[in-house]
Order: structure tokens, then sequence, then C-alpha cells
């Protein structure tokens, strides 16, 4: 595939917006009659020259040159958050206000303990359900002899 | 003379963007854990139905979106059909919640309120409605779970990532997109970056073309409440968990792990071929968000024989609030159900 230069591709690509938004608009039948247009078909030549705009928008997001512009952007800008937190959390450790993941350390000791709280219940569960099922199915226990009355 | 007309107009405006409400039916928390609620629809419409619906929205934005307004609620036309129907709100993750992982959502928080669900209604399978990534989420589930599932609905949701051509999908791509470093330098996926990406997925329609809409439509009382709502849960934006955020890009988007049988959720594998249970995919033509050729492979990767596909003329939100899936989508997918559950 050809890659002008900077300043031809852009002309290019303006030239191709150009023509499919007009293409669009004019719906393939060349210029509008004399007579003023009517309110929905300056409607639709708007859309049309929207749709167009869209697509090119979405041609240029999808092209290998952005997807890189963006990657690297995207790099650059979580290099410096990195930085930030790193200085941020440098701060908090010479003051006495706990930091991010002094609260992080604690929540994972809740969320370790809450985690085994709850297995251990459902293993008692299970073995309260097995020996009820148990005792349910326990055959039933011939009546014993009768008491007698004391006199 | 029309601009000064619609400028006149401005304080109606302003009044109806203070007004705007969302949430077509009355609710009660009726489950919780952690941040997550499980709501019950209220309503006086006669129960028709034993077995309970829950619906599981995406990660992303809240769920009243499946109640967004009267007339525009996937909600109200399954308590009027009579189902006892649930909405999984998965609340607001804050830092705190960065090391949750997909297995919490999937084999924590739905397994608990599905279990709930059947302990409360005495029904030993529900069904699941699943939107967006709530849809993977709930497949991943019913794979895990057959057992505890009675019917599947997948709205627009996402299976098989194995389509490149559409922009997110170049977006998210491993060479352009390195989850590791977002995840690791944020904790959580930022809300704003991710309702930025979806806005630039149609730049101009939701830059451009959204307002001129706005300027033509702005006399019109019951387009302004419309639009307002709209704007309010496109603007309620929340960041995801970030291990959660990871775990799915990575194993679903970039690996496309789950239609091929090798997602790892909670040390399992999810098996699609493990779902049985009659299955509803319902897919969005004009979907930019997730095109049709994600959702619909679903169909052909499960066990079940009872499968159905509809593939619908609308958009990704659309196909929740536009009015064409109102009046034709839902009604038709109430009676899928209806055929399929328990009579109360």
């Amino acid at each position: 595939m050809n890659t002008p230069s900077g300043g031809d591709s852009t002309v290019d690509a303006f030239s191709r917006f150009w023509t499919e938004a007009m293409s669009r608009a004019m719906g393939g039948g060349g210029w509008p009659s004399q007579s003023p247009p009517r309110d929905d078909l300056m409607r639709q030549m708007r859309q049309a020259f929207l749709d167009a705009w869209e697509h090119h928008c979405i041609e240029l997001m999808s092209s290998e040159a952005f997807l890189e512009l963006m990657r690297k952007s995207m790099d650059n800008a979580l290099a410096f958050k990195g930085q930030m937190n790193q200085l941020l959390a440098k701060i908090l450790e010479d003051s006495p206000i706990p930091s991010r993941d002094d609260t992080d350390s604690i929540l994972q000791v809740l969320r370790s303990i809450e985690g085994r709280v709850l297995d251990r219940l459902d293993r008692l569960t299970e073995r309260v359900d097995e020996i009820e099922e148990r005792q349910d199915h326990a055959p039933a226990r011939p009546p014993g002899p009768a008491k007698r009355k004391s006199k | 003379m029309e601009f000064a007309e619609r400028l006149t107009n401005l304080p109606k405006v302003f009044e109806a963007a203070r007004r705007a409400r969302v949430g077509a039916t009355p609710t009660e928390v009726v489950f919780r854990h952690d941040k997550v609620r499980l709501l019950h629809y209220l309503n006086r419409a006669e129960r028709r139905f034993r077995t309970p619906l829950v619906f599981v929205f995406a990660l992303v934005n809240r769920p009243y979106i499946l109640d967004l307004r009267p007339g525009k609620s996937v909600v109200q036309h399954f308590v009027e059909a009579g189902f006892d129907t649930y909405n999984l709100d998965w609340g607001v993750p804050s830092a705190n919640d960065r090391r949750l992982r997909l297995e919490d959502y999937v084999e924590g928080y739905i397994d608990r309120a599905v279990d709930h669900l059947r302990e409360r209604t005495g029904s030993e399978r529900v069904s699941i409605l699943g939107y967006c990534m709530g849809g993977t989420m709930s497949a991943m589930y019913t794979a895990l779970h057959p057992d505890k599932v009675k019917n599947l609905i997948l709205l627009a949701a996402p299976v098989d990532w194995s389509q490149r051509d559409h922009l997110l999908a170049k977006w998210m791509d491993a060479k352009v997109f390195d989850v590791d470093k977002l995840i690791d330098v944020y904790g959580n996926a930022p809300a704003d970056l991710l309702q930025g990406s979806f806005l630039l997925l149609r730049p101009v329609s939701n830059l451009v073309g959204k307002y001129i809409n706005f300027y033509e439509n702005m006399e019109d009382e019951k387009f302004l409440e419309d639009f307002f709502a709209m704007e309010t849960w496109l603007n309620d934006n929340i960041p995801v968990a970030g291990e959660t955020f990871r775990d799915f890009v990575k194993q679903c988007m970039q690996q496309n792990r789950l239609i091929q049988g090798t997602c790892r959720v909670g040390g399992r594998t999810v098996d699609l071929r493990r779902i049985t249970c009659p299955v509803l995919n319902l897919a969005a033509e004009k979907d930019h968000l997730v095109p049709c050729g994600q959702s619909l492979p679903f169909n052909d990767a499960v066990g079940s024989t009872d499968r159905t596909a509809i593939t619908f003329p609308a958009g990704h939100i659309g196909m929740a609030v536009g009015s064409k899936a109102n009046h034709e989508l839902w009604p038709t997918a109430c009676d899928w159900l209806a055929k399929r559950s328990d009579p109360a």
C-alpha cells in the first residue's frame, strides 16, 4: 500500500472524505434542482455528511499510525502516573498517615479471614445436613417394654 | 426566528434536566453481599411463574438501563408477564476492591445470589438474563453450575472475539493495549477511560449528531424526559475492579479463550458444552460495541438442544431502551421464557 508523505496523505484523506460525503448527500444523482430544497432533503444531506465524517473518523482511528500513537500515549501517561504513585507512596511512608498499601493489607487479611470462616461454615453445614439425612433414613427403633407404675 | 423560539424554551430544558428520573419499577433489596445488592421488582401483576428471573448486567455502567423509564423498560415486560423478577446491582467498586477477580463475581456474587433466590422462591433453578459482559459472565456461570440454571437469555453478549475487524477489537489487541500496565498503575479500570472509549467508537454520532438531534427536538417534553434519563445513565460510569478487568481482557478479549473452551475461572475450566438448558441469544444488528459475530457463535458452542437466536435491527443500547425493541423484541422474549418456566 502506498504511504505518501504526511501532507499528501492528509490531502488524500480529505479528498476521499469529501467525495464520499458529496456522493452520499447527492444520493449519487447529481446536483440538486434549482428549487429550494425541502427540510427533509436538507436533513438527509446533513445525515449523509455526518455518516461520511464518522466513517472516516473510524477509518482513521483504526489505522496503524493511530493505534501506534494511542499505544505510545497510553504508555507515557501510565509511566507518569506510576511515578506520581511512587512519589505519593514515599511521602506517605515518611508521614504518620496510612497509605493505600496499608489499608490494602488490612483488607486482604479481613478477606482471608472471611473466606476461611465461610468455608468452615459451609463444611459444617454439609456435615449437619449429612447427619440429619442419616437420622431421617435410620430404621425406626422398636418400642421398648412398657414401664410399670410404682405404687 | 426558529432559533429564537428554541432559546425561549431553555427554562423548560433546564427544568427537564433537573427533574430527570430513572427507574420505572419499584424495588426492594432482598440480599446483600459486600457492595452487591439483589433487587426484587415489586409489582401488582399476578405472579404466573414460579421460576425466578434474574438480570445480570455488565460491570461497566449501572444496571437500571434495563428499567430506565416507563415504556423503555425490559424489566416491565417480564414483571407484567408474571415473572418474579430480580436484578443484580454490582455497586461501585472502590480502590479497595481492585483485587476482586472474575471468579469473585461469577463463583462468588452470582452464585450466592442464585442460591439465595433458590432458597427464597423454593425453585431449584433460576432463569438468567445476561446483558453485554453480564451475559458473558452468565454464560460462564451456567457452564460451571448447569444444575442451577433453568433458562439462559443472552442480550448482546460477547463470547467469541475471533473477529478483529471492528474498532474496539483493534484497540483492545494485546499489541496495542497493555492491560497489565493500566491495572498495575490505576488499580481499577478507570471509569473515565471506559466512558471515553465507548464514546469514541461512534465519535460523530455521540459528539455531534446527538446534539443536533437534541436541538431539533428540544421543544418536545417527552423527548427531553427520555434524553435526560439516558444521559443520566450514560454519565453514571463506574470503574471495573482491576483484577477482574485484567482477567476478562486477557482471557476473553485478547486470547479468546471462552469460545475455545480454555477459559479458567476460579481454578475451573469453563466448558460451554456443559450448558444444556434452553438458550435464547439476542444479538443486535447495529451494535458497534458487540457485533453480531461476537454473540451468535454462542449457540453452536453450547450443549443445549433448545437454542434460539434472534438478530434484531437495533444498537447495543437500543436493544434495551429502543421503541422498536420494546414493541417487538421483548414480548417475543417473554413468550419464549413463559413456555419454559414453571407455573406458579
